[in-house]
This record gives C-alpha cells, structure tokens and sequence, in this order.
C-alpha cells in the first residue's frame, strides 16, 4: 500500500475542476440548482426520493447526457450503470438516448447522422442484484475502468438495495463505507462522476417516524451531493429537487419534467 | 457453483475450513482486517482470496448494443391493459397491484394466469380458496376444450395464511418445483394478508417483507419470471378519500412496478402508480364479463 501524497496549490485544483464539463440533466433550472451546469466529474451525487420520484428517470438521462458531442460542449464519453434492483429497461434507455442524441444533432444542424448502434456501444450494463454479486463486481471495478478508460460516469440504482441481503447494522455500515471509500479513490483519480440513488425509509429511535434516506445517519454525511426528488402533483409529470447537501451551491429547489423523452424543463 | 475448496489453493482453503469460512459471500463481504482477525493469514493472501472469488462470481458488464431488448411481458388477455403495460406484466421483477375490495385484482391475476397457458403460472392464494369456477369459466372462453385441459396442467395452486409458511414455500418448494417445469408467472393474492394480521412488530415484518421480496426477485431473475403481488389498501390519514396501498414504505421500495385499480359505477380502471419503463399519462378502462376481463370500448362498439 503505497501513500503518494501530492500537494496541490489552488490553481492547479482550479484547472483540474474546470478542464472537462459536468453532464448536464437536460433541464437548464435544474443544471443551474446543481451548480456547475449538471454533475460534476470526480463528485459523489446521491439522489433520493420516494418510489416514482424520478431517480432511475434522472440516472437514465445522464447516461444519456454523458454522451453529448464535445462540439457541443459535452463530454462525450461512456457510461457505467450498476443495475442492483431491477429497474433499468433497455426500452426507456433507448428512447432517452435516442431522443437526447436527437435534441444535440438538431442544436448542431450536422447532417452526420449518430449511429444508434455506436451510441449504445458507449453504455455498459450490469446487473449486480444481491450483495455478493454487488461486492464481487465493485471489487472488480478498477480493471473495468482500466479496460474502459472513457467512462466518465457510474451510476449505481440503488445503493440500498443490496443492503437488502441479511447483514447486520454493523457489519453493513462497514461494508457500505469500504465499497464507497475504494470507489471514491477511484474514481476521483479518473475524474469520473458517481450517481448514487437511495431509498427513503421510516425513521426508528430519534424523531420517530421522520421519513428519511436509508443506509442511516452516518451515510447521510458521505456524498459531496444530496438531492432530494420529489412529485408535487402524483400524476403528473414535474418533479422538484431540492439540494439538501452541497460542496459547491447554496441550498434550492429545481423544477423539472420527466417527459417520454426524458428529463425536461417544465414548460 | 464451484465450491470454495474448488477455486482457492489447499492451504488457503483449510486456514479458511478451520476459522470457521466456508462462503465464498462471507469472503467477499467481511473486510481484510476481520479475515485477518480469523484467520491470521497474511495481506497478500487475503487479498488473492478475495480476488479469486470476487472474479469468479462477479458479473459481466454487458455494452448496450449486445443488451437484449426483451420485450417478452406476461399478458393479461385485455387489450387496453396490456397496451399502456407495453406488453404486460415485465419479467425478473416484482409488479404490484393494489386498489379496494371488489376493485378486480384476482380477476385480472386470474385471466393473467389462463393467458399464461402452457408457459405455466404459480398461483399462490392467502386469503380465499382459489376460485376453481371462475377460473374455469375464464379458461375455457380463452382456450376451448382440449388445449383447455393442457394449459390446466400447467397452472399450480397454493393456498397459505402465514407469514412464515409463504416465506418458506417460495424458498423452499418454489425453487424444487421450477426444476422440472417451466412457469412463466408467479402470482401472489395477496401479498397482504399474511402481514396484516399478526402483531404491530413492524420492524420484525419489515425484515420479512425484505426477505420475501429479495427470494421472489432472485427467482424472477433466474427464471425469467413475471412475479405479480396484489395488495390491498388502507386509509389514508390525510383526509382526502384518497387509499394508500398497505405494508408501508419498507414494501413500496421493493416493488419495481405499482399499478392501481380502482372501481366506478360504469367500468374499473387501472392506472400506473409508478414504474420505470412506463408513461402513467393514462390509465386503462375495463369491464368484468362472464368471459373475464374486456376493454370497455370493445362493448360499447358491440353495442
């Protein structure tokens, strides 16, 4: 275990932070109340929300996002998504990237047409149901990234489900923060954005009751980023994030849509 | 599965038998420094353990051009439904109906269970008795006669009232039973009564809602099932005459899919409570017939 300290003065951390943009969310308010223009590469974003608020909605349009010309602005770089509760469809992928892709070649005029199959070359799948599985593949993770160099977002939905599994209190809080600490080393050396989503739960011992994020107290304070999704109306399609923790912005609320082709601003 | 005294070298592998490891999860989950702690091997073995192992049941990534875009859902038989469910009821995940009494849960779940056919259906009932008439009267409008007596073989009924007893059917013979036939659906009416009645030790149903729910999705994931779980409602305490579905949120984080029924005078209608895939601008209308579950224009067209 080697321990390479390299001292930074600020400018070099300054050019560092700005060299290569955020991914934005396709919502001009919401990229603004995230500061930064969208997600930050090497950040740890989790998002929360009761079912239906729009989390996997948010983490598929990122994916999405991440793949926008540089001609654009964008990145364009690959996406990691580790599915742990089964709620990613290969279907609404599609339609989000397709129609993101859509919107970039309209904003550009480019009579180069983006080729589906190459678009969805640039996401990788897996499906790591069930904590062994979860642990034995983020163990694994630094030959991934190593083999994929241009992947410069992983989404992880959810990041409580494989909790799930029949482990202790003790031994999760544990595990959960080695995994996070071995991916945060990771991927801050790479410069790769992490999206986590979390589950809200009934809250036991203080303030009996309270609705909050799972995976207890402690986790609250983990991530750079928490945002907290949330549907006003219950069949209707805007959602409001509210950022309960932040590095880098004030708190506020964004407002946003989830249309058929993904996130959206309100109209 | 290899077996731990497959993959690992001898001498690793008896340090491991006599501190008691004998999972390869117990590796993967516990941290070098407690592995340490039982066993006294040094850091370089422990981490070529948990590499071994961690690279022998880890999954693939897969590229999105080589994901298939499995469109198979397990239908229900009525048009409208199926249409705004993109199919059905999608396979390897948990989908949830909930609504009042009299709202039509099991007659969809039933109808669901005779389109199911010859692919094979697990209708688990904790409630009442399966209901054999209707059931037949629904599969015999669909199948007719003789592939009517073929697809009734494929259909396996339950009937239990416990918490513990559903938890160990589904862990227990639900596994042994899918070895030796196909099934493509496993229906659960509802998943509510067993956890309702007992005692208000909700941290106690919390933990076996979580182990029901991880034991149905595994088997979903394995199988290629579409598990379908009906829930019934409770009241809201916010006062509008609005119903929440019951078993709280602990449930509500562990279904995928939420789709609501609810009763007028003139038809039932089913809407889309949440689920990642679907659009829940509109819901479908229906009606109840002798002949099961018809899109309600249907009739007012034949009218």
């Amino acid at each position: 275990m080697s321990s390479e300290f390299k001292i930074y003065n600020a400018t070099e951390l300054w050019q560092i932070e700005t060299s290569l943009p955020s991914i934005p969310t396709f919502s001009q308010n919401l990229d603004k109340v995230l500061g930064n223009d969208g997600i930050q590469l090497g950040s740890l974003t989790e998002l929360l929300g009761l079912p239906g608020s729009g989390k996997t909605q948010l983490c598929l349009q990122l994916c999405a996002s991440v793949q926008v010309p540089k001609a654009l602005g964008g990145l364009n770089s690959e996406a990691l998504y580790i599915d742990t509760n089964s709620n990613f469809t290969l279907s609404r992928f599609k339609e989000i990237l397709f129609s993101s892709l859509a919107k970039c070649q309209r904003i550009m005029d480019s009579s180069i047409p983006i080729r589906e199959e190459d678009a969805l070359k640039k996401f990788h799948y897996v499906k790591a149901i069930g904590l062994e599985k979860f642990c034995a593949f983020l163990y694994q993770l630094p030959n991934f990234i190593r083999d994929k160099p241009n992947v410069k977002l992983i989404v992880i939905d959810s990041i409580a489900f494989p909790f799930k599994d029949g482990i202790s209190m003790k031994q999760r809080t544990g595990l959960l923060f080695r995994l996070v600490a071995d991916l945060q080393k990771l991927t801050l050396k790479n410069q790769i954005a992490v999206v986590l989503t979390n589950e809200m739960t009934t809250r036991i011992g203080l303030s009996t009751g309270a609705i909050v994020g799972s995976l207890g107290d402690t986790w609250s304070h983990r991530c750079n980023m928490r945002v907290l999704l949330s549907a006003p109306e219950p069949l209707e399609n805007i959602r409001l994030a509210a950022i309960l923790k932040s590095n880098i912005v004030a708190e506020d609320v964004g407002k946003f849509q989830i249309t058929h082709e993904g996130i959206r601003d309100v109209q | 599965m290899d077996t731990l005294k497959d993959l690992l070298p001898t001498r690793l592998f008896e340090v491991l038998e006599k501190a008691g490891i004998c999972t390869t999860k117990q590796i993967i989950i516990l941290s070098v420094w407690d592995i340490k702690k039982l066993t006294n091997l040094f850091n370089d073995d422990i981490k070529l353990l948990k590499n071994i192992l961690s690279n022998n049941c880890s999954p693939v990534s897969i590229s999105g051009n080589s994901l298939e875009d499995k469109n198979v859902a397990v239908k229900t038989g009525c048009a409208s439904i199926d249409k705004i469910l993109k199919g059905g009821f999608r396979i390897g995940t948990l989908t949830e109906m909930y609504g009042e009494s009299g709202s039509g849960k099991t007659q969809i779940a039933l109808q669901t269970a005779v389109y199911c056919g010859t692919s094979g259906c697990v209708f688990i009932c904790t409630e009442d008795l399966f209901p054999v008439k209707r059931f037949n009267q629904i599969s015999q409008y669909v199948w007719h006669d003789i592939k009517d007596t073929e697809c009734k073989k494929n259909i396996f009924i339950e009937h239990l009232t416990e918490a513990h007893e559903l938890i160990s059917c589904i862990r227990v013979r639900l596994p042994k039973l899918l070895k030796f036939n196909k099934i493509s659906a496993v229906i659960l009416d509802s998943v509510a009564a067993p956890f309702r009645c007992e005692n208000t030790n909700y941290v106690q149903r919390a933990e076996e809602l979580k182990e029901l729910a991880i034991l149905l999705l595994n088997i979903a994931q394995e199988y290629n099932i579409a598990v379908i779980c009906i829930n019934q409602v409770t009241a809201c305490f916010t006062g509008s005459d609005d119903v929440l579905p019951t078993l709280g949120l602990v449930w509500s984080n562990l279904i995928s899919c939420r789709l609501k029924l609810t009763k007028t005078i003139d038809y039932r209608e089913l809407t889309i409570a949440f689920a990642p895939h679907l659009s829940n601008a509109q819901g479908a209308k229906f009606i109840i017939t002798k002949n099961g579950i018809e899109d309600m224009e249907n009739i007012l067209i034949n009218k």
